[in-house]
């Protein structure tokens, strides 16, 4: 058999798996933590408090009791890339990225409240998707957050503090 | 601008605060433009402890400012300035005072700290104050908290305010605060607080902007100090300011509540006053029964006028879970009979035997055989306890009337 045949049909055979593994849009540099926001829970209505970290001044004092009394919170990362973007793995295990938070109560008493991962689902047309951890804070002692993409140590987390305090 | 309590530079006695509010004070300042400088500013940084960078950036600032004729252009000496230190009321001084930008002019820092702030001004003041008298407090204390604000800023230059949720708390939101999981917050029950009468208040700083160590400024600092201390474990700064409160406050009468609770002052100590004793007044007055209460524990005549029955705490009272039980109730009841008192049913208080109180509850239904004769039953049980409840729901609504002797 020709030589130059072989070639071209191991490069026809090859080429639409190319193209196709290109058309799933991996990005090399992996995703990122664009944005983080913080919804308090209030265990009097169930609902959602708005973003506490878009306050100007958090007021997060004397949270445990009365009408608007919370014991939960909702932390919702957002992560950025190519639109539809894909790094859930699908595509083998380098493409596999998830988000990692950290949640350390400060105070006296430190202590790691929350440290969990989370896969990565598809971006959407925009290049973003979102996150949500489900966290129990004290509500007495600030709460730093910490959040970052598992399979990128190197690269800038993104840090926030909740200001919790109570008095007596 | 707050003056030098000693001399700051070469030779200078350079006490932090001193130091502290000199080097804030250059780095705020901007150098001439007309010597066309490299850097605009004098110093970067500040942090309470002299040195060559600091001392540098003095003299510059004397070069400058001080050692020149009014026009600028040329060199002179100063009386009264001494070339690399500064003393209070000097001429250096003078001329560092109204160095700073108008709005940064005027800088306070505590003796012994070295966090530098901006006086509040005198709108702040009045918002502080405004917020104090939208909040919920018995009126002789909200007056001698307005003092204690008015005095903090006509001595410290600071307009602290009252924290969210820092005036007068329900009886319910105690209730919970008292039995939430996790750390205990309190150790007061429903009515057992400075706070349930309107007569405590959580003071703190959410109106204090302070420079950090670059000269940036603080402009969103939380009542409890999150910004100067993150980790909220007291820093010596933070402490000065907490100190500062306790202090001032207790000098006017205030008191402290526990030695952590570092925004809390009420109006009267806690250690002079059984507060159990106290709710267990402002129930009697209140309700439809006779309440003793001491330690935390209560006693009630249920009722009846009579002989007082241990009924448990005030959580316990407060969750409609009173520890009675049947054969205190029949007690109860049995003694009344005896005393010919008209019991009413199943434990309430005889129809006006207390003037001025909430209505009492319904007599006997006609017909039912006396009080004292008929069997008592878990539902009376309970009613006895929603009674004892109701009780404490009227002294809530009757918070003003407390008095803590």
């Amino acid at each position: 058999m020709n030589i130059r045949f072989v070639l071209l049909m191991i490069l026809m055979t090859i080429g639409p798996a190319t193209a196709g593994a290109e058309q799933v849009n991996v990005d090399r540099s992996g995703p990122t933590v664009a944005g983080m926001r913080v919804h308090l829970f209030r265990n009097k209505s169930a609902t959602l408090s708005e973003d506490v970290l878009a306050r100007d001044h958090q007021d997060l004092v004397n949270t445990k009791a009365g009408p608007e009394s919370t014991n939960a919170a909702l932390v919702v990362v957002e992560v950025a890339g190519p639109p539809g973007g894909t790094y859930t793995g699908f595509f083998g295990p380098k493409t596999h990225f998830r988000v990692r938070l950290v949640a350390q109560e400060q105070g006296r008493k430190p202590s790691r409240l929350l440290d969990q991962m989370q896969t990565i689902p598809v971006l959407d047309d925009k290049g973003r998707v979102f996150l949500g951890f489900w966290l129990m804070p004290g509500g007495c002692a600030p709460v730093v957050l910490t959040a970052t993409i598992a399979e990128l140590p190197s690269a800038k987390p993104m840090q926030k503090t909740l200001d919790y305090a109570c008095g007596e | 601008m707050q003056d030098l309590s000693s001399s700051v530079g070469d030779g200078g006695k350079n006490e932090n605060h001193d130091v502290a509010l000199v080097q804030a004070i250059l780095i705020l300042s901007k150098r001439p433009a007309a010597l066309d400088p490299k850097t605009p500013k004098y110093l970067e940084s500040y942090d309470g402890n002299w040195g060559q960078t600091s001392l540098g950036a003095l003299r510059q600032f004397q070069y400058d400012q001080v050692f020149v004729t009014p026009d600028g252009t040329a060199c002179q000496q100063v009386a009264g300035a001494t070339e690399g230190r500064v003393d209070p009321g000097d001429s250096t001084w003078k001329k560092l005072a109204v160095a700073p930008p108008q709005g940064t002019r005027d800088l306070r820092v505590l003796t012994g700290g070295k966090t530098v702030y901006l006086a509040a001004s005198g709108d702040q003041l009045a918002a502080t104050i405004a917020h104090v008298n939208s909040a919920t407090f018995q009126p002789a204390f909200r007056a001698r908290i307005i003092a204690l604000i008015n005095q903090i800023f006509v001595r410290y230059g600071m307009a602290i305010n009252v924290c969210r949720y820092g005036d007068r708390r329900t009886f319910q939101r105690q209730y919970e605060l008292l039995t939430q999981p996790g750390t205990p917050v309190t150790h007061a029950g429903p009515g057992e607080s400075n706070h349930n009468f309107g007569q405590g208040a959580d003071l703190g700083f959410t109106e204090l902007h302070w420079l950090k160590g670059d000269g940036t400024v603080v402009n969103d600092e939380t009542c409890w100090l999150h910004k100067l201390d993150p980790r909220q474990v007291i820093t010596p700064e933070a402490k000065l300011f907490w100190d500062l409160l306790r202090r001032e406050g207790t000098a006017a009468g205030l008191f402290r509540g526990p030695v952590d609770d570092h925004p809390h002052l009420q109006a009267w100590s806690d250690s002079a006053i059984d507060m159990a004793d106290r709710l267990a007044d402002l129930l009697t007055r209140s309700g439809h029964m006779r309440w003793t209460g001491r330690h935390g524990r209560y006693s009630c005549d249920l009722g009846f006028n009579g002989q007082f029955f241990p009924v448990g705490s005030a959580a316990q009272i407060w969750n409609n879970a009173a520890p009675i039980t049947v054969d205190i109730l029949t007690r109860a009841r049995q003694q009344a009979a005896a005393g010919q008192r008209p019991a009413p049913n199943p434990g309430g208080r005889p129809a006006g035997a207390n003037p001025g109180g909430p209505p009492a509850a319904p007599g006997p239904n006609p017909g039912r055989p006396p009080a004292g004769q008929m069997p008592v039953t878990q539902a009376d049980v309970a009613e006895m306890q929603r009674r004892l409840r109701a009780d404490f729901d009227a002294a809530d609504g009757n918070w003003q009337a407390w008095r803590p002797q």
